[in-house]
Order: structure tokens, then sequence, then C-alpha cells
């Protein structure tokens, strides 16, 4: 039995430890989120945690801040830079550091840090680095260092002095502030990553730089993060952020465990409109940066070389009854790229719902109420797509035309029928389609239709030979021979054919930036007489053989690219030519003329805009500042520095 | 000493059975549509959009193959992973490059299996009494109750359970956390959930083979003898009925250890079962085979396990 006195003490104790802190205000705020499910924290990967990586536990150079008006709902705003110039011909690009940021352990955060971070990116040490993803694709001799062909030192990465940092690049980029916000943007920290190269970003172990450090993490559970002591910059007032991956989102809500949670369906859509308390609570916004809809298969069935089809299918969905019927009030009616009250979908004209037109048209392409048409394939995963069963439905009823829903297995289905460059296996058909925005690049306004120019816009001969010469660029690396000059007869005959072809085009085509991107080095026929030569001085025969099958590749390559162009439509060629001037200026005036690449694509009808999705959501009434996620792996919550929780 | 050898023997065979299991996962994916093995090429394509020469390029694929040991023919790829497999160091995988795939498993088994040890001991716990019941009880109310409990364990999905409970429990009468696997509370449901299906089968399993040796000639002699319905049933008939149940509960429970990632999904349980069902999603071969290659020897051993306990059920068995 504890005596009375000590009691008194215990008592007395505990009385002054509650009482401190709400004398001092120092209640902890929390806040509990939804979050995809996250792997690791090595920021620069193409998962979960590069969300996490662009302004909650890392910054860079630039960051986004919410911005309503804005193209995803953010603009692009300073964060570690404090400003920056560039050079006329948009390749060298000098930032400004600020001075008072700092890392989770205190150390300053210098341009040091990010040319050490960029450096190591680009190092061979990390051969799966996805450089598609991040802007160091653009770095001058960035892939020479990747492949480790050039020293490390030669990257366009300089720090000029502690807070002054230059990046040379290879190509003029007028987009290097947005490619700076994305997760390959942020630096790490180097003492910690050299400390432990393989453990450096567990919990416990990582040096962030941004608002909230990670103190805990259990994949396929949740994360902790608190705030940053050493943090500089605006943060809102949260204290600590629990993300929970996966679980019943909205019931978490309910159970006060969540102070928000993603509407997943119509059903809970329609529960929470229902529900007095719930409908409150209930936050919607219009995911713009993505298109949903159809593309064509890309087989090679010659029968969707017929525009006339194409263009009738696209005019006989009602997308509204879609929206409203089967979606459930959860998306919009979409007919273009980009949705009307944008920039660039205020200048774009839409498919029209004309059924009348529709039935013509399928008549003129040959095949009057859909008589003589072949059993199209509809091509789903994971089971029934009610979208895909409308859209068939609407066929069916509208034009005649019998299109069959086919299941296959997910893996299948993405990398051979959906993203493919080619699928040689897929009868005529369709996919479904989800293209989104990965993040604010100037490209990325083309929201992923540029596929039409590249694979399917040109004849079913020549799209088949190319698949063929993808092949053999494949099967140049298993070719025995190229030990003697017999062997090199044939390429080099090739290559003079092949040259003569490529000097037409170059000066024929008339868009000054095409011309230069066809002719920046290294040359196509440079490489290959090059490898010519380094053939000549080869010693061993493994050598030979590997200087002559590197010679085909390139051979290979060129060939198909002269195919691709000398067989795309005029239409297609045209809005190329508006895609280079689009990509080859500044965002703001970007976005002024990205409709004429846009239009003439999407008027060849191969990847088709149906619906807008909905990102719909409940939330706390007291939590502000909460940021949803509109690019790709959206829509979810991020950069969340900007939480504050009302008392 | 025959127990022994005998398990020496299994072990040797299990050894075996692996090697033939992880050379038909290998040569399956080989020969699956959708390009397995081509991430490479994948992760390159990049280059060849940008300046990047076609020695580079190698360079680059080489680096990258290299790293995920496919830079070598595919029966060379095969042995290199069964020598590692069996020190079990397992490598990366293409979908989390952040962590070896021996230390993903190291961390979410422990979770799998206390959650498969749970939910087969409240399957066994409330399955098998529910299964005596029944067959004693034959065709009356308490039978028809029984076997209707246990049917909706095996016709309902557990998901659907799970998700009918976490709105009564956590949403309306706030007993209990809609999900975690921290404290004992956050258990509950989910072991439920898991629980249901074997404790279903168990209960159907217990009754046949109950009524089963209940019909027995040594059962009539025991009655014949002057045996109590009591000292029939246990000392006679449940030892025997057992035989049966303990066959089915080894590959049920290895089943539980990849075969509850609805459940884990639902109820935020970090357990094997993510991990395994993604990599087959994702076309993630090297997590693939792992997951092949811990299923399987799971089942192996379970299967051993079960073996070795029917000569204490049973000791008419022997072990040769």
């Amino acid at each position: 039995m504890l005596s009375k006195k000590v009691l008194i003490v215990l008592l007395v104790l505990v009385s002054i430890f509650l009482l401190s802190g709400i004398v001092n205000g120092q209640k902890e705020r929390v806040v509990s989120l939804p979050y995809w499910d996250t792997p690791g924290l090595i920021p620069y990967y193409w998962q979960a945690q590069h969300i996490l990586a662009q302004g909650t536990i890392f910054e860079g150079l630039f960051g986004y801040a919410p911005d309503p008006k804005g193209l995803g709902g953010v603009k692009v705003v300073p964060v570690i830079a404090q400003s920056y110039k560039v050079s006329k011909d948009y390749k060298v690009w000098t930032f400004k550091l600020r001075k008072d940021k700092k890392w989770s352990n205190g150390d300053p955060v210098t341009a040091k840090d990010f040319e050490w971070s960029f450096k190591y990116y680009a190092s061979p040490k990390i051969p799966d680095l996805p450089a598609w993803a991040g802007p160091h694709q653009f770095i001058e001799n960035f892939w020479a260092v990747k492949s480790g062909a050039m020293d490390l030192d030669k990257l366009g990465v300089k720090a000029l002095d502690d807070y002054t940092l230059e990046i040379r690049l290879a190509t003029p980029r007028y987009d290097m502030k947005e490619w700076l916000c994305v997760a390959q943007g942020v630096p790490i920290h180097r003492k910690s990553v050299e400390a432990d190269p393989q453990n450096w970003w567990r919990p416990g172990k990582i040096v962030v730089n941004g608002p909230y450090v990670p103190v805990s993490w259990t994949p396929g559970k949740d994360m902790v993060l608190v705030k940053n002591p050493n943090y500089v910059g605006e943060r809102g007032n949260v204290d600590r952020i629990v993300l929970k991956f996966g679980g019943l989102g909205l019931q978490q809500y309910q159970a006060g465990e969540l102070d928000a949670a993603m509407i997943g369906n119509v059903a809970e859509y329609r529960f929470v409109l229902s529900d007095p308390k719930l409908s409150k609570e209930f936050h919607e916004d219009v995911m713009d940066c993505f298109w949903n809809g159809y593309q064509w298969s890309r087989g090679f069935d010659p029968i969707m070389d017929n525009i006339k089809l194409r263009q009738a299918l696209a005019m006989a969905i009602d997308r509204e009854k879609l929206c409203k019927e089967v979606l459930g009030g959860r998306a919009l009616p979409l007919n273009k790229y980009w949705p009307d009250g944008n920039p660039i979908g205020d200048k774009m004209k839409g498919i029209p719902f004309d059924v009348k037109k529709a039935q013509k048209l399928l008549e003129e392409a040959g095949y009057p109420g859909g008589k003589g048409l072949k059993t199209l394939v509809f091509y789903i995963t994971g089971g029934g797509d009610p979208v895909v069963e409308f859209i068939v439905d609407q066929w069916k009823k509208n034009l005649g035309i019998n299109v069959i829903i086919e299941n296959v297995e997910s893996g299948l289905y993405w990398n051979s029928y959906v993203w493919p460059n080619f699928s040689p296996d897929a009868k005529a058909g369709f996919t479904v389609i989800g293209a989104p925005m990965n993040n604010l690049e100037i490209g990325a306004l083309m929201k992923n239709s540029d596929h039409t120019v590249w694979f399917y816009d040109f004849p079913t001969s020549a799209r088949k030979r190319r698949h063929e010469l993808y092949q053999e660029y494949d099967a140049w690396l298993r070719k025995e021979g190229g030990l003697t000059e017999a062997d090199w007869k044939t390429l080099i005959e090739k290559r003079n054919t092949l040259y003569a072809g490529f000097k037409r085009i170059v000066d024929n085509e008339p868009e000054k930036l095409w011309r230069e991107e066809l002719t920046r080095p290294p040359l196509w026929y440079e490489q290959f007489d090059e490898l010519y030569e380094k053939w000549k001085a080869a010693k061993t025969n493994e050598e030979k053989t590997n200087y002559w099958r590197l010679a085909g590749r390139v051979l290979t390559d060129q060939e198909g690219f002269q195919l691709w162009y000398n067989n795309l439509s005029s239409q297609s060629k045209q809005a190329y030519r508006w895609r280079y001037k689009t990509i080859n200026r500044p965002f703001s005036d970007a976005v002024k003329i990205a409709h004429y690449a846009l239009q003439p694509m999407q008027d060849r009808y191969y990847m088709v805009p149906v619906y807008l999705a909905k990102a719909q959501w409940v939330k706390n009434p007291k939590l502000e500042g909460l940021m949803l996620y509109k690019f790709s792996w959206g829509p979810g919550f991020f950069n969340f520095k900007y939480l504050n929780l009302k008392d | 000493m025959g127990l022994v050898k005998y398990i020496l023997r299994r072990l040797f065979t299990i050894f075996v059975s692996l090697i033939a299991v992880i050379i038909i996962t290998y040569i399956l994916m080989w020969i699956a549509p959708g390009e397995f093995f081509n991430i490479a090429q994948f992760q390159a394509s990049a280059g060849k959009v940008a300046t990047l020469t076609p020695e580079q390029l190698q360079v680059l694929i080489k680096g990258f193959e290299e790293k995920y040991g496919l830079n070598v023919p595919l029966w060379k790829q095969i042995l290199n992973y069964l020598k590692d497999a069996f020190r079990f160091k397992f490598g990366p995988s293409f979908s989390n490059p952040n962590e070896p795939i021996e230390v993903q498993i190291a961390r979410r088994f422990p979770v799998t299996l206390t959650l498969a040890i749970l939910s087969m001991t409240l399957a066994v716990i409330v399955g098998i009494p529910l299964g005596i019941i029944a067959a004693l009880k034959r065709n009356t109310w308490i039978d028809y109750i029984s076997m209707f409990f246990s049917m909706i364990g095996s016709i309902i999905p557990a998901y659907t359970i799970g998700v009918i409970m976490v709105i009564i429990f956590s949403v309306y009468l706030r007993v209990l956390p809609t999900s975690g696997w921290e404290t004992p509370k956050q258990m509950i449901m989910p072991v439920i959930c898991v629980a249901l299906g074997p404790m279903a089968v168990i209960a159907r399993f217990m009754r046949s083979s109950l009524l089963d040796v209940l019909n027995q000639d040594y059962i009539r002699t025991a009655y014949s003898k002057g045996g109590t319905d009591r000292a029939v049933i246990i000392r006679h008939a449940l030892r025997n009925s057992l035989i049966p149940i303990v066959t089915i509960i080894g590959p049920q429970l290895a089943f539980l250890f990849t075969g509850t990632v609805w459940i884990e999904n639902l109820f935020r349980v970090p357990g094997l079962g993510q991990l395994f069902v993604n990599a087959a999603s994702m076309r993630d071969y090297p997590l693939l085979v792992t997951s092949t290659f811990i299923l399987s020897l799971s089942v192996m051993l379970m299967n051993l396990l079960v073996d070795i306990i029917y000569a204490f059920l049973d000791p008419r068995i022997k072990y040769e």
C-alpha cells in the first residue's frame, strides 16, 4: 500500500503536469489522413513517397502552393530558391538560394547539397532511377554519366558558391522551374546517405529539409510525421500527422479515426449526401489534369485505318447520360482533352453527341447500320466495368455495332494492351484509358494524346513494319558476325541510303524546332561512323561483334524513325509541329497555343475523351489547408505544410 | 529413431520439390505473355528518347540487369536464385527497390504468423465443438443452426463480413477501432474475419467425420461393453474423428500466410498477403518467385507437421 504522503505527492505532480500543458497551450495537434501505401522513403523512386517528397518531408528549389485557379489547383513558387536567372537559350539556369534553410539535424541547406544529390541521382550507382519522371534527364551529359561513360564531374550541375547553383542543360527547357518541383528535384542529406547508404532513409535515420520528419513507418499500415524543429518557412500549426494506408476510409472518418477521407464510389457518395452531418463536411473538385475515355487497341487490324469509323464511334456516346446514370454524378461529361473553363479547353472543339451524323459517317465508312463490320473487342481488366458496358451498349443501340468485352489479367492488360507501342496480339477494338499529367511540365499538357502521333496515325502496314523494326532492334544484340569488312558492307550501304532519306526529311521539314531536334548531336550517322572506326581499332572478336551490333541498332532505329515520319498523316505532322512550338516556350505561353497541337490529335479519334472524374472527400471542419493532389496517382492529399487545425 | 529418419527424408523431398517449383515458376514467367523480363528495356526507353548513344544505352541496361541478376541466361538466373533462396536472400524487387525482399518479408512475416495462428486457434476452438454438437444432435434444430452459421462463414466473403463488422462495431457502437494491428482490440475483427472460413470448413468436416466414426463397428463394440455416451465419444470417437481435421488444418494454415490480402487491406494489417498479391499484379518477378517459394515451403512444412501429428492421434500410423 502506498502511504498517504506518497499519494499526495503523486497527485500534485500529475496535476502540475496536466496544468502545465493546458496553461502553455501545449496540447499536441494531431491530424490523421488517408495516404497511398508507401514502400520506402527514397524520394527519387516513382512510388508513393515521391508525392510525400514534394513539399512535406523534402523541399526543392521550387514547390507547389495552393491556387484554386491554377492548373492542378497549384502554382509554382520558389521554396529554397530565392531568385534565378536563365540564359537566352534556356539552357543555363542559375539559382540563388535562401540562406536560412536547414536540414532537420540543423545543418544548413546549401547549393552543394543540390550538386551532390543531383550527381548522386545521375551516378551509375542507381541504374534504376526513373529518369523520365525527373528533371535530370535534361541536364548536360546526364545520360553519358549515368551509363558510366563519362565522369560525374562532367554533369552539368555546379555549386558556384554555397548559395548559388548552376544547372546546364543539354537541350533548352522552358519548364525547369516546374520540373524542379517534383521529387527528383529535392536534395538529400549527404552525410547521412554516405554514413549508411542502404538505410539512410529509414525513420530515425532520415535527415530531411521539409516541414515534417518521418518518425515511424509500417508499410501496409501507417506512417507518422512530426514537425521538423529546424524548419524555416511557411507552415501550419499541426504537430503530428498520421498517414494511414488503406482501410475503409469513410468508416474510419465516421469513427473519428481520420480527419479526412476520400469517397470511393457512388454508394458512398449517396450515403454522404443523405447524412445530415457528413453532407456538411463534403467537398469535391474536378480532376482536370486527367481525361478518361477509350483508345483503339494498338493491334494491326486495318479496320482502324478508317477515320469515318473512328469518328462515328466517338460521336455515338451519350456522355451526359453516362455521367448521370452510370457514374452517379461523380464525373463530368468530357468531349475534348481539356474541359470548358480551362484556357486550353476553351479553345478546343468538342466531339458532339450526334447519333444521326454518326450513323451517316458509319455508312460512309462502308458499314451501313453496322452491317459488314466484324465484332470488335473492348479489353478490360479486373472484372466488370460499368463505363465500358455503357459505351458498348451505346454503340450497339445507336450504330448497330457489336463489341464484346474481354477481361484480361492486369499485368498483361497494362503492358500489352494499354501502354505498349504496338500490341501484335490485340484484336480490332479498344481499351480504357485514363491519361494524366505527371506534373506541370509543358509536354504533359498533351496529356498523353501525343501517342496518337507516335503509335497510331500511320497506316497499318507501316505500323506493322515499325513493330518488326523494334524486334529487329532487340535482335541485333544477339546477332553473330561483324568480324569482317564484308559484314559491314551491307550496313554501310544501308547507312548511305538512310542518310539520303534523313537529309531529305531535314531539308524539307518546315518546322525549325523539329529540324533542330533532328540534328542535335550526337547524330545517328555520326554514331554509326564512330562505331565503324572503333570496330576497325578493336582488338578482340568480342569487341568487333559488339560494335557491329551497336551499329546495326543505330540503323534499325533510324529506319524506324524514317518509316514513321514518312507515313504520318499531314494532320499529325502539323500537330507535332505545334507540339514542338508548345513545349519550347514558357508554361504561361504554352497554355495559349497547346490547343493547336491537341485539336488535330483529338480529331484523329484514336484516343477519345469521354468523362472527367471528380475527386470527392469529407473533411473535419476544423481542418484547413488540405491540398488535393490532381496529377498521376491522384486523387489524394499532399503538401501537408499548409495544414491548420483550428481549436 | 524412425520419426527422425522420416523427417529427414521428408525434408529432403521438400528441398527437391522446392527446386522443381522454382524452375517451373521461372519457366512459366518466361513463357507468359506480357514480357516479364523486359523491364530493363522499359527503364532504358527514356534513354532512347533522349540523346543517348547505343553504347551508353547498352551500359545503362547492363547496370540495371546486373542489379536484378538479369544479365545471365535463364538457367543461371534460376541457379543463382536457388543458391540465394535457400539462404533466405532474395535480392531487390522491381516494385520496391528501397529494400531487399527478405527485409520486407521479415517485417511482415510475424504479423501474418500472428494473424494466422490466432485465427486458426479461434477456428479450431469454435469449429470443432460446433461440428461435434451438430453431429451429436444430428437432424435437430441445433444441428441446423450450427451448420447454418458454418455455411455463412463459407458463403459470405470475409471482406463483406469485415465491412459489416466495421460499420456495426466501429461506426455505430464505437467499441472497436476500425483498423490497425497494435492493440488486442484492433486484432479482434481481422482475426474473426479470417477465422470464419476455416471455422466453417472445420465444423463441417468435424460433423461428417464424427458421424462416420460413430457408425464404425468399434463404437458399437464400445457401447456393447457398457460404455456411456460420454466415455465412448470422448475416448473412442473424438480422437479418431480428429484425424481428417488435422489434415485440413495444415493447408488452411499455410493458405492464411498469403490468402488474407483483402482482410489485410481492409483492416490495415501489414502482412505478407498484400506484398505477394501485388507481386503478381505488378509483374514483379523477383517478388513473385519468392512468394511462390515461401508459399510452397509453408504448405510443405505444414503437411509435414500434420503427418507427424497423425502418429500422436493414431498409434497405428507408423513412419517408414
